[in-house]
Formats: structure tokens, C-alpha cells, sequence
């Protein structure tokens, strides 16, 4: 009997077929070979033969161990079960604790930073609002970052009515569009819709930019504004020369810079309605805003109703050839002249018209100057803000790692204890 | 209907020994042949096989996957099995000539224990056919063994093959003539 090779190309997988390991493909390539190739199908044979051959080599009967096997095993499963743990137990159990206490040093280092202290803040209403950190719409003060707007507070925002004051009738809408946002806010999207409730506010994500003075907005009676100085008695007096700058009036100035206090400086004024924008503008740029504060109403339909019977009077006297009983004198004049002083007068009453309003619409602004770090760019406060942040984000994975390993820990530990031996790596040659 | 081998190491972790037995009842004959033919010796590999289990028993809990328990114990016997080879023996280089000339030495009648003949191949072809021929074990348990890719193992059991098959026939040359 000769010993068959199977073609030089074919042996792998030949050898793959014969153990049932040829992929579907090349199972059918070698069935199609085989039948093709005598050399290969004898081949294929000589390789049962050979495993044949190998394997009656070792079929003999075998002497059985599973009674010695298994007395070994009763002895060694009986005594020695937990007066020392494995090192992978004790590994396991030490860098748990070890984690554990690091998570809650850090978690006592972190948490128990001292914070800003409380600041006694007044309120544009003349209200004292001592409560600190949350945000509502009338607290000002000098609020830490992340007490602002980023998160909804569930602040109620109310417009307290009033009698119609004054108007600011820029931009006819039939909304009260009002945004309350931080100036330099980093653009959470959807923001403000979350903060208010309120569906039509307005916000520009892409600049960040926003007032509560915009396009819908009709009329401003007061607006708040709570900002984060160098020094706010400085800042205070600029405020003042800033109201007045703008063509308004300061109605009043406190500073309140008592020991072991954060100086607060207070200012009240109105400004008219067409300088409340600029105004704003230049306050913002004082300082790192911190709280905004708007109050205001639309009066939109009221002014015109009002605009409405004005046309209504001037076209009526323009009919007449007359405006008024006071005006009598001029009835004699022809219809020719009466009617251009009827279109002079209509025009001059439009612009006092005007005129009264706009002057009449004062904007009240107050504006709270506390004495903080302005953040007007990435400083130390971000710095330290982000650091904390970082700190925080590896606690909390660290927490979890450490979670992980004490539950782990406690599941392998009866397990780890129940079969305490050597290692299977680490075991010497087999003392055959 | 015959419990799986998950199924019975799971009832021993559980401390159920009687299920160590049905364990060490269903691959003692396999791990004894392998071992046999990898020590060239049968006392040895009795006390191989025995040795594997207790040594099974004990790091059970470091068996990943249950349903390989066959290659694991085998993976166990084989590093038992050539750590002792290595201190028991310089290593032998495979030659066909070396099988025929001991063939033509020992005469005709010690050339009906074919495992004498067998226990000539090198080590690692011998390894590779115990895990296939005697463990039955796939190229996949074959390559996590060794340690290789699957593409890899697939040659190494066709090397070992085309080694056995040149084994065999350079042993009947001798017995022919």
C-alpha cells in the first residue's frame, strides 16, 4: 500500500473538509475536485485511514480516576475556607475600599467648597429678596454661573397691569414678545422657551444676543438689570451718568458697602422709551450681567384706538372747513385755505401726538451693581468652573468604577472563597 | 436526556461532586488517550489525567465559557503534560530517518504498539492531533488553545496530518519489504 498525496493545492483543504471545518464554498469546490480527481479521493481516504489508525492507537481501555479524583476533591472542598482570601479576592476588596474612600473624600472636598455667600438684593419693587441662588424674575444679585438661566427654575413670570403709561410702538405686533436671557449665554438650545413657558419668546441662539427690549416688544415700563462689577460704587455713579446721558433722570442711588458684605450699588432712573435699547447696551457693557429683570405690557391696540380718532376728528374738521369752536376765526376763510390749515394742523397734532407719547414713555431701569469677577471672556472663573467640572465628571466615573468592583466584589467573593487554590497559570509541571 | 457540560459545571460550582463525577466519567477517556499520546507513556498519563482534574476543580470558577469544558481540561492537561515533558528531556528534534532507523532497531514485534511509533512526531504536531483526533475539538478550540488565529491552526492540524501520514508510510516502508 502506497501512501497517497493528495494534489499540492488540495491538502488544506482536504484536510479542513475531512474535519467538517470547509466553509459552505469550499466544501462544494472540493466535492466538485473530488470527483474529478482519483489522486485527491485517495487521498482524502489515506487521511481517514491515518486518523483511524491514530486514534484505535489510544483506544484502549483506560484506567478510571474519577474515584481518587474525586476523594482529592471532597478533602480539598472541606477545611480551609476563609481564613485568608485569595489575592484576587483581597486585590478586589482592597481597591473597592480604597476607592470608595477616595470617592468620598473627593465628594466632601467638592461639595463642601464654601459658596458665595448669600446677598441681600433689592428688588426693583423695593422688595427684599434674600433668597439666593434661585432664579426668579425679579432676584438680582450676583449669581453664580450656573444659578442662571442655563436651567429652568420654574420661576413664575408675571406682568403686573398697569394703566397704560407709555408706549414704545417701534415695531407693531400684536405679541408681548419679552426674552429674559443672560447676555453671554453660551446658546443651550431651547432655552428660553423652557425657562418661561411663555411660546413666543424670543432668543438667538447663533449670537446669544438678546435684550427683552426686541422687535415685539411694545412697551417697557421697568426693567432690571443685576450686574457683576470691579467696583460697584464706580460702577454705580457711571450707571447714574449713563441714565442721564440718555436723556433720563435718576430717581434714586443706594450703595450698601458694609463690612463682610459683597458692596452693592443701586441705581433707579427712567430713561425715555426710544433710549431704553441704548441704554441697556451700554449697561450690559459694564459688567457681567447676572440678572434681568423686564416688566412690561402691550398697548398696541390701545394707541391705535387712539391714532384711529384722531383721523377721525382731523378728517371730520377738514369736511367742516373748521377744526374747532376756539378756532371760529377762521371760518371766514375759504374752503381752499381752510382746508391746507386743516392738513398742517392734522400733521401737527400727528407729531405732538407722537411726541407726548414717546416723551411720556419712560422706561424705569434699575440697575444692581455687585462688586464680583466680571467674566466678560475665559478667565480664572472659567478656568476653575471647568476644573470643577472635570473633577466632578472623574468622580462620578470613578464612583461608578468603583460601584462596579464592590459589586463584583461581592458577587466573586463566595465563589472566590468557596475555591481558594493556586493559580492555573501559575502551576508548576505536573508531578506525573 | 444527557446534561451538557454547562449544565453540569454549573451544578458543581453549585458543590454538587456528584456532577464532578459525571464530568470526570465523560472526558477521562479522551484526556487519558491525549495524555498518553503526548507523554509516550501510560502510567504517566493516568496520573496526568488525574491531576487535571483535581487542578480543574479547583480554578472551575476561572472557566469562562462551560460548554468548552472539554478544551479547557485539555488545555490544562497539555500544560501539565509539556511542562513535565520539558523537565523530563532534552528536546528531541523530529527526522523521518530517526523513525525508520528505530523501526529497523527495535525488530517487528515492537512495531505492533503503534503508540511507540506515534510518540515520535514533535511535540507540536502531537499536540495538534490530540486536540483534533482524540479531543475532537474545533479549529476554533484549537486556535484559542494555541493561541492563534483559526487560519493558523488550520494549517498547523494539516502540517501535523501530511507529518502523521509520513510517519505512517515511512513505518510500513520497513514493515513491506
Amino acid at each position: 500500500m502506497t501512501r497517497e498525496m493528495p494534489c499540492p493545492d488540495w491538502e488544506a483543504r482536504l484536510s479542513a473538509y475531512q474535519d467538517g471545518e470547509a466553509t459552505p464554498r469550499e466544501r462544494i469546490a472540493v466535492e466538485a475536485h473530488l470527483a474529478n480527481c482519483a489522486g485527491c479521493r485517495a487521498a482524502l481516504a489515506q487521511l481517514e485511514a491515518d486518523r483511524d489508525r491514530f486514534t484505535e492507537a489510544y483506544a484502549s481501555s483506560y484506567p478510571d480516576v474519577s474515584e481518587y479524583v474525586l476523594q482529592k476533591v471532597r478533602a480539598m472542598s472541606q477545611p480551609q475556607q476563609s481564613n485568608t482570601p485569595t489575592p484576587l479576592l483581597r486585590w478586589l476588596v482592597g481597591f473597592s475600599a480604597a476607592a470608595v474612600l477616595v470617592c468620598l473624600a473627593l465628594v466632601v472636598a467638592v461639595f463642601t467648597e464654601p459658596r458665595e455667600t448669600p446677598v441681600m438684593v433689592y428688588a426693583p419693587d423695593g422688595s427684599v429678596d434674600r433668597e439666593y441662588g434661585a432664579y426668579s424674575y425679579t432676584v438680582n444679585g450676583p449669581l453664580r454661573a450656573d444659578d442662571l438661566p442655563y436651567k429652568p427654575y420654574g420661576a413664575k413670570r408675571s406682568y403686573a397691569k398697569r394703566p397704560m403709561e407709555r408706549d414704545l410702538f417701534a415695531v407693531p405686533s400684536p405679541t408681548f414678545d419679552a426674552t429674559f436671557a443672560r447676555k453671554p449665554a453660551p446658546a443651550p438650545i431651547g432655552f428660553a422657551g423652557d425657562l418661561s413657558g411663555a411660546s413666543d419668546m424670543l432668543y438667538d441662539p447663533t449670537t446669544g444676543r438678546n435684550y427683552g427690549i426686541t422687535g415685539g416688544l411694545k412697551m417697557v415700563y421697568d426693567v432690571g438689570y443685576a450686574l457683576q462689577v470691579r467696583n460697584a460704587l464706580k460702577a454705580g455713579r457711571e450707571g447714574s451718568a449713563l441714565i442721564r446721558k440718555h436723556g433720563g433722570f435718576v430717581i434714586d442711588f443706594t450703595y450698601a458697602g458694609d463690612e463682610g458684605q459683597i458692596p452693592v450699588a443701586t441705581v433707579r432712573g427712567k430713561v425715555p422709551a426710544k433710549e431704553a435699547k441704548a441704554t441697556l447696551d451700554a449697561l450690559e457693557k459694564m459688567g457681567r450681567v447676572s440678572g434681568v429683570t423686564l416688566n412690561g405690557e402691550d398697548l398696541t391696540p390701545q394707541f391705535l384706538q387712539y391714532m384711529e380718532e384722531m383721523e377721525k376728528k382731523i378728517k371730520t374738521a377738514e369736511k367742516l372747513g373748521n377744526i374747532s369752536d376756539r378756532n371760529r376765526y377762521w371760518e371766514t376763510l375759504s374752503a381752499e385755505q381752510s382746508r391746507h390749515w386743516a392738513e398742517q394742523q392734522a400733521a401737527q397734532n400727528k407729531r405732538a401726538m407722537l411726541e407726548v407719547v414717546t416723551k411720556s414713555s419712560l422706561v424705569e431701569i434699575t440697575a444692581t451693581f455687585a462688586e464680583g469677577r466680571p467674566m466678560e471672556s475665559f478667565g480664572m472663573a472659567q478656568f476653575f468652573s471647568l476644573m470643577r467640572a472635570i473633577l466632578i465628571t472623574l468622580l462620578v466615573v470613578l464612583a461608578a468604577v468603583a460601584t462596579l468592583f464592590a459589586l463584583v466584589a461581592l458577587i466573586v467573593a463566595p465563589v472566590v472563597l468557596l475555591r481558594r487554590r493556586g493559580t492555573v497559570k501559575e502551576a508548576p509541571a505536573a508531578e506525573v | 436526556m444527557l446534561e451538557t457540560d454547562a449544565g453540569l459545571v454549573g451544578r458543581v460550582r453549585r458543590g454538587d461532586l456528584d456532577a464532578y463525577g459525571a464530568v470526570i466519567a465523560r472526558h477521562q477517556g479522551r484526556l487519558h488517550a491525549a495524555a498518553w499520546h503526548l507523554l509516550g507513556d501510560e502510567e504517566a498519563a493516568r496520573d496526568a489525567v488525574q491531576e487535571t482534574f483535581i487542578e480543574a476543580y479547583r480554578h472551575l470558577d476561572q472557566l469562562r465559557d462551560p460548554s468548552r469544558l472539554g478544551s479547557w481540561l485539555y488545555g490544562i492537561l497539555r500544560h501539565r503534560a509539556f511542562a513535565w515533558l520539558a523537565s523530563r528531556r532534552p528536546t528531541v528534534s523530529w527526522d523521518e530517518e530517526g523513525a525508520e532507523e528505530w523501526y529497523r532497531a527495535d525488530g517487528p514485534e515492537q512495531r505492533m504498539d503503534p503508540t511507540d511509533l506515534l510518540a515520535r512526531l514533535p511535540d507540536e504536531d502531537r499536540d495538534v492531533l490530540a486536540a483534533r483526533y482524540l479531543l475532537e475539538l474545533s479549529y476554533d478550540e484549537i486556535a484559542a488553545l494555541l493561541k492563534i488565529s483559526n487560519q493558523a491552526a488550520r494549517v498547523r492540524v494539516c502540517r501535523a496530518k501530511s507529518r502523521l501520514r509520513a510517519l505512517l508510510a515511512g513505518a510500513e516502508k520497513e514493515v513491506e519489504p
